[in-house]
Formats: C-alpha cells, sequence, structure tokens
C-alpha cells in the first residue's frame, strides 16, 4: 500500500541541500509528474478572476530563481513552456528530469520567504516575489508542487523582534557558526561575555574558515540592563592578517598624511 | 642609559595615545623621546602583548584619503561606541573636563579627545594608557586607568661601582 521513499537532493556548490519528503502515496500512483507547479488557491480564485499582475510577478520571480539556481550549479535545467492548469490558478512549467530540479525549486522557496540569500543578480527579483506574496490576500495560499513534492509558498510570521540599539565594531573570534537560522557565536576581550549573533547563510559560509580565528566584525546589537550582548546581527566581518602588523601600519600612516599631524592643545 | 626595554616590565596589553603612536609610525623623528616610544611599541609587539589604538587617534591622525586601515595582530583599533561612550560619561562627566580645561588652560576641545581615548582604554580593559601628554594622567588617572610614560619601561643599567 503506501510507501514513502526519501530524496537525497545533489549536493550543490552552495550546499544547500534539503531532506525531502514524498508523501504516503499508493504505489500504482506515485507517477512522478513532470511539471513544476506555482499553485494559488482561496476562495473565488480562478484563471478568469485572479489578480492577474500579481500572479505573474509571483511565478515570475519563482522560475527566475528556479532558473538561476540552477545556472549557478550548472545543472542542466531549462525552464522551457508554459501550461495553466484548470486547477484553481496553477501555471505549470514541463521539465525532463524532476529530482533534478527539485533542490532547486526548494531553495527559490527559501529566497521568495526570506530564508536564504539568493543567487548574485536575483535579490531584486527575489524581492519583488516577496512583495508580491505580501499582497496576497488573506484567504489566499500559495504552494510550490514539483512532481509529487509540494510545499506551502507562505512569508514567515514575524518573530518578536526588538530593535536592535547600536552599532558595534570591534575584534572578536569566532567560536561557533551554523543552525537552521544562521547564528554565530563569538568571543571578544572587549566583552565580557561570548555571545551570539544572527548571520546570514552567505555570511556564515564567508566566516566558516575564520573559526577560532581573529576577525573585525561590524554588528548592530540590542544589550541587557547590565551591558551584556543579548541580541544582534552580524552586518560584516574583516579578517585579520597575521604576521609583522608595523609594515601595514606604516604605510597606512604615511598614505594618510600622518607626518603632517601636528598637536593643538590650545 | 641603554634604550632597551625591560620586558619584565611590559603590561599585558596597553593602549597608546597619540604622541607615542605617531612616533612609533615614523613621526618625530628626530624627537629624543621618538626611539623609545618605538622600542617600547616593539617590544610590545615582539612579545605578543596587544596594543591598543583608540579610534579618536585615528581620527586626529587621519589627513586625506590613503590606504584602508589595516586589520592587523598586534594592533587593535579599540572603538568609541555606545559601550565607551557609557563608560565615559559616567566616570568623567563633563563637569570634570570643564573643571580641569580651567584648572589647566587647555581646551575642552582638546581634553573631550583626551578623554575619548581614556575612555577607550577603560573599554579595552587596557592594563596601562601609555602617553606623552602629562593632561592623560589627569584624565585617565581619575578614572582608575594606570597611565605611564614609555621610560617606565625602559631597562636600567646599573652604574659600575665609582662612577656616576
Amino acid at each position: 500500500m503506501a510507501w514513502t521513499t526519501r530524496f537525497t537532493p545533489q549536493r550543490s556548490s552552495r550546499d544547500r541541500s534539503k531532506v525531502c519528503y514524498i508523501h504516503p502515496v499508493a504505489r500504482e500512483e506515485l507517477t512522478l509528474d513532470r511539471r513544476v507547479v506555482l499553485e494559488l488557491d482561496g476562495p473565488g480564485v480562478f484563471p478568469e478572476t485572479v489578480d492577474a499582475a500579481l500572479v505573474l510577478e509571483l511565478a515570475a520571480a519563482f522560475f527566475a530563481l528556479v532558473q538561476g539556481n540552477a545556472v549557478e550549479d550548472a545543472a542542466p535545467i531549462a525552464l522551457r513552456g508554459i501550461e495553466i492548469l484548470d486547477k484553481c490558478v496553477a501555471i505549470a512549467v514541463p521539465v525532463d528530469a524532476i529530482e533534478l530540479v527539485l533542490p532547486y525549486t526548494e531553495a527559490a522557496r527559501l529566497q521568495l520567504i526570506g530564508e536564504q540569500e539568493p543567487p548574485r543578480g536575483l535579490t531584486t527579483i527575489a524581492e519583488r516575489g516577496r512583495s508580491a506574496l505580501r499582497r496576497l490576500p488573506e484567504d489566499h495560499t500559495a504552494k510550490i508542487i514539483t512532481g509529487t513534492w509540494t510545499r506551502a509558498l507562505s512569508l514567515p510570521k514575524p518573530r518578536d523582534v526588538q530593535p536592535l540599539d547600536s552599532i558595534l565594531s570591534i575584534r572578536a573570534v569566532p567560536l561557533r557558526i551554523g543552525g537552521i537560522n544562521p547564528l554565530a557565536r563569538f568571543r571578544s576581550e572587549f566583552e565580557p561575555e561570548p555571545f551570539t549573533l544572527s548571520v546570514t547563510e552567505s555570511l556564515a559560509r564567508k566566516l566558516g574558515p575564520y573559526l577560532y580565528k581573529e576577525v573585525d566584525i561590524e554588528a548592530k546589537v540590542g544589550r541587557s540592563a547590565d551591558g551584556t550582548i543579548e541580541r544582534g546581527r552580524l552586518e560584516e566581518f574583516e579578517p585579520v592578517e597575521g604576521g609583522d602588523p608595523r609594515p601595514a601600519w606604516r604605510a597606512w600612516f604615511e598614505s594618510v598624511g600622518g607626518n603632517e599631524w601636528e598637536p593643538h592643545r590650545h | 642609559m641603554s634604550l632597551t626595554i625591560d620586558v619584565a616590565l611590559l603590561p599585558p596589553n596597553a593602549l597608546i595615545d597619540t604622541g607615542v603612536f605617531i612616533r612609533f609610525l615614523g613621526h618625530q623623528p628626530n624627537e629624543s623621546i621618538t626611539p623609545l616610544c618605538k622600542a617600547f611599541c616593539d617590544a610590545m609587539i615582539d612579545n605578543q602583548r596587544p596594543l591598543y589604538v583608540a579610534a579618536p587617534t585615528i581620527a586626529e591622525v587621519t589627513r586625506y584619503t590613503g590606504n584602508r586601515l589595516p586589520r592587523t595582530r598586534g594592533l587593535v583599533v579599540v572603538p568609541f561606541d555606545d559601550r565607551a561612550a557609557e563608560l565615559l560619561g559616567l566616570n568623567m562627566p563633563m563637569a570634570k573636563i570643564h573643571e580641569t580645561s580651567s584648572a589647566s588652560g587647555l581646551s575642552r576641545t582638546y581634553l573631550k579627545y583626551d578623554a575619548m581615548i581614556a575612555a577607550c582604554a577603560l573599554r579595552a580593559k587596557a592594563m596601562a594608557l601609555v602617553a606623552l601628554d602629562g593632561d592623560h594622567t589627569t584624565m585617565a588617572g581619575a578614572i582608575g586607568i594606570k597611565v605611564t610614560r614609555p621610560e617606565l619601561y625602559e631597562k636600567k643599567q646599573l652604574l659600575l661601582p665609582g662612577t656616576t
């Protein structure tokens, strides 16, 4: 009767591998549909009446991200052809190898809802798709269907995020990096306690090689009443060079006109 | 006197004021104190003792756009951030700065820079603020930071008996 199987998508150079489960289905029904579908559902949602611009904007962003992610991995996937299915409103694109395209549809979904950085050059497209998602009427739902794999396409509920108070610019050592919502833990001579900052996936990957090495970080942080950092977001970092610091500092000093310094005491 | 540094006297870390910093990097090469400033900073770096420089010092020194600020081990820029500002406000209120200005004749603007540098020393928990200006002794000393001059770390040669 029912059985499940697990797809482990190809590991990509951006390591976005996700384990996706096919929903339990009867074996005789398990034929992989060779289409990637963006479906919109809700009361009164029909092809004849749907907000065309909104749906097309969402679909354009989604499929552009799927293709863009595949291009970045040099995956042999081309999205050609389009079908409007008689199923609420569903826009389908046929593909040759559904199992190859699956990781890219999941990546596109995560990028649309803001939980993953989109490929270079597609940030604006992702933002436009996210904007279209936000503008969906409350009783509308969107989902992505890739073969027999289905995922809701919805923006995460806003967390109760307190505003960040200040900009921190200090030398620190990353101790731990990772997580589904990536976090980086640091210690610093300038802070009394180790602290944790949220970090984008791409920044986490860049920071990885510098685990247990000094870096200069810039972050937006919020502090607790006792002055320790209780929350924050890493904005950027720069690695610290080893070796003799003197040549670099002397070169800097000369370049900024330090030799023209004069005291002004009064 | 021999111009060498007694490593045993070196602090675990130190913040250097603008005067020491610029001489370490090559300014005022003919001044008598310059070799000692360099020797102290060299000894700290060679013995892996962090040297701190206050961000306001970077502001004082910079005249025009040049190389990017180096990110190196051994010499660390201490930010004047919200924590440093709080430390300064709590430990050296403006009234105290005005009082010092009146007593010393030094401008308030000048002393504010010194106060910010002292606050950075506090922020970095520097074990010493090595400075040439006597004002730091007043300002930083008032908030519990040990203020020293480079001469303190010079290795003193003992005189031979019978010599003066």
